[in-house]
């Protein structure tokens, strides 16, 4: 599997609905091409995107405004001890932090020195041998290898739980692939309370299928710790599929297209949906 | 062509949006019991599915692999009809298979409407149907044709009727084998209405329809090749097909009637093509044949640059409602809009509650001639 990308482009919209555009991945795949122009044939399984908030500049474009970061107090606008942090990108947000600690701990007259730079991150203090994972669970290679990529040393605490419930070795998805394990420990431990909450952390359902295979059954694991009913587990799957199907939607090519009919379909058999109003359907057209 | 960033940008999911958004009703609307019985199937379809023998035709309500109780007009043989066991006590097989969750199956299954409403209850019930650790994640196609064996289908018959004390039916995972009479061995061993829950796709349900299907086409005589066609086409005394072998090499087959059967955009017989260059979609036959695709009512014109959907706006509706025009009497439009040589003679619905909704469109390509039933159509 490969990653294509990134781009950008000026964003107005709901922030809680940003999805890359049909144009943008025709940027990218148009780039690709040039050194690749078999890409156009290869099928596209996914999309991601986010906003990133850059500092504010008169009549720029967005390859010109600045990628730095910026905190404002907001002391000198009548409102002391409100700070705002703008601007900066993913690779400097521990950088960012640092600084808005320092900014901080002068203002609280904390005198400590600064660890972030040596404290390591969560599963970071330790490296874990993947092959650790096989031979105490019992795991197949590619799932240890991949819940060590995630977790860090914290995947010996998935461990544990899966080694007093073996049940919980199974594997719920199966392209990335995540154990029943792994996706309990994002729910207890991580509080992940949704599917979409499990997908983030473990990339659960953005392999080949979408989520076809594994968001129901994470659907229902997430209602069972979580106290709700199965049916909110569903919601939950639903909310996922819908949003995986949008991401795809800018990307379609021929075989993707055969996949989302296929999709379609078994959705309606698995989920019992009736055609919806206005749906052509064989009855419609006797 | 309405910009996709309009009123998405906005926060507006643009109506027909992916079926998925109307499926949050759930079991609410597909699983109330059934008060009253289903349309009545017409009598092709009936004849069809007795020519089949591998489905058993009537209203009745399954269990889904992802945890609901669904209504059906028709399923395989070898699911469990949940219907006449309303208000029973039935048993999970819980196998410690990696894509078989029995517990939360059973948590599920038992919120269901239809089981709240007719107190059924479900339960995982441990089973040690595994011989080999491999077994535990080996395909559904795989584990199922294991029950093929008579002794490990009798087998897996004894280990459920050992553990059915204080239960009404067993309700298994698509495991009762890709041969005819699986499911019938392991249900006289246990003695109980037995059945799977739907098949996952690539499973045995689709997998004993293929079978049964060639089985029913051997029987009438039918020679049965598989070949890639390319072309259809009419000449004053026959049709020709233009076909790719499994060396690539093009040949030409004639015959004196053709039943294109095109199975839409899921099985390949409509195609989406798109214009790397400006995103642009629209749709065409897989064979290339004088017939014309609509959207809807609208045609779907395939000779100007790509025009059709933007699913960014409209989400993939389209997909399963693209279809081959036709008038309003039945024939199929060419593609320039004028009626074909080809007409709607015969028409056969298949739904399963296990597969996906299946819709074969069978159109005889031989002038006037009306045939009354499927087998006499193959034999022509």
């Amino acid at each position: 599997m490969s990653v294509l990308g990134t781009t950008d482009d000026d964003y107005y919209g709901d922030l809680d609905d940003v999805i890359a555009t049909g144009d943008e991945v025709r940027y990218l795949f148009q780039a690709v091409a040039r050194v690749f122009p078999s890409i156009w044939q290869a099928r596209a399984i996914g999309t991601w995107g986010g906003v990133r908030p850059t500092l504010y500049a008169w009549g720029k474009n967005e390859d010109q405004l600045s990628r730095e970061h910026e905190i404002v107090d907001h002391a000198r606008h009548g409102a002391d001890g409100l700070y705002s942090m703008i601007g900066g990108k993913l690779a400097s947000y521990r950088l960012f932090s640092e600084q808005m600690t320092d900014v901080l701990a002068a203002r609280l007259a904390i005198r400590a020195p600064c660890r972030t730079h040596r404290a390591p991150l969560p599963g970071g203090d330790e490296q874990v041998d993947p092959m650790q994972l096989v031979v105490r669970a019992g795991m197949e290679a590619v799932t240890a290898t991949r819940l060590e990529y995630r977790h860090g040393s914290r995947s010996l605490r998935v461990i544990d739980r899966m080694l007093q419930h073996p049940r919980e070795a199974a594997v719920v998805c199966p392209c990335e692939p995540v154990t029943e394990a792994e996706i309990r420990y994002a729910v207890k431990e991580e509080l992940a309370r949704t599917v979409d909450d499990v997908s983030r952390r473990t990339r659960l359902g953005l392999g080949v299928c979408g989520g076809m295979r594994c968001a129901a059954r994470c659907g229902r694991i997430v209602a069972e710790m979580t106290g709700q009913a199965p049916e909110a587990g569903l919601s939950s799957a639903l909310k996922f599929l819908e949003g995986a199907g949008r991401r795809r939607a800018a990307l379609m090519g021929p075989e993707q297209a055969r996949q989302e009919a296929l999709n379609i379909a078994v959705l309606r058999a698995e989920l019992g949906a009736a055609p919806h109003a206005g749906r052509k359907t064989f009855e419609d057209s006797e | 062509m309405p910009s996709a960033r309009g009123p998405r940008r906005h926060g507006l999911h643009p109506p027909g949006w992916c079926d998925v958004a109307r499926l949050r009703a759930l079991d609410r609307d597909g699983s109330r019991p059934s008060a009253k019985p289903g349309p009545a199937l017409a009598g092709d379809v009936l004849e069809f599915a007795a020519a089949l023998g591998i489905w058993s035709l009537g209203a009745g309500q399954v269990a889904t692999r992802q945890g609901l109780v669904r209504a059906t007009l028709g399923r395989d043989s070898a699911l469990l009809d949940l219907e006449p066991l309303a208000g029973r006590k039935i048993a999970l097989a819980d196998v410690e298979r990696d894509d078989w969750d029995a517990p939360g199956l059973a948590r599920s299954l038992g919120a269901s409407a239809w089981a709240q409403q007719t107190r059924t209850s479900f339960t995982a019930v441990r089973v040690g149907a595994l011989r080999r650790g491999a077994e535990r994640r080996i395909s559904a196609y795989d584990f199922a044709s294991l029950h093929d064996h008579p002794e490990r289908a009798t087998w897996l018959g004894g280990l459920l009727r050992e553990a059915s004390a204080g239960f009404d039916a067993w309700l298994l995972g698509s495991w009762l084998g890709l041969e005819p009479g699986v499911p019938e061995r392991v249900r006289e061993v246990v003695d109980l209405p037995l059945g799977e829950v739907t098949s996952p796709l690539g499973g045995p349900v689709g997998a004993r329809f293929d079978a049964a299907s060639r089985r029913l086409l051997a029987e009438t005589g039918a020679k049965q090749r598989d070949e890639r066609v390319t072309r259809v086409a009419r000449g004053d005394e026959c049709w020709s097909l233009s076909a790719n072998d499994e060396n690539d090499e093009r040949r030409l087959l004639e015959f004196s009637a053709v039943v294109l059967a095109v199975g839409g955009v899921a099985a390949g017989g409509i195609v989406l093509d798109t214009d790397p260059e400006s995103g642009r979609n629209g749709f065409r036959l897989g064979v290339a044949a004088e017939a014309r695709l609509s959207l809807d009512g609208d045609a779907s014109d395939q000779t100007s640059s790509l025009y059709g959907p933007d699913f960014e706006a409209t989400g993939f509706g389209p997909l399963e409602r693209v279809g081959v025009e036709l008038t309003s009497e039945g024939w199929v439009r060419s593609d320039a809009g004028a009626r074909s040589g080809v007409r709607r003679c015969g028409r056969l619905r298949c739904r399963a509650a296990a597969d996906p909704a299946r819709g074969g469109q069978f159109r005889l390509c031989r002038g006037e001639d009306r045939h009354t039933s499927f087998h006499d159509a193959i034999r022509r």
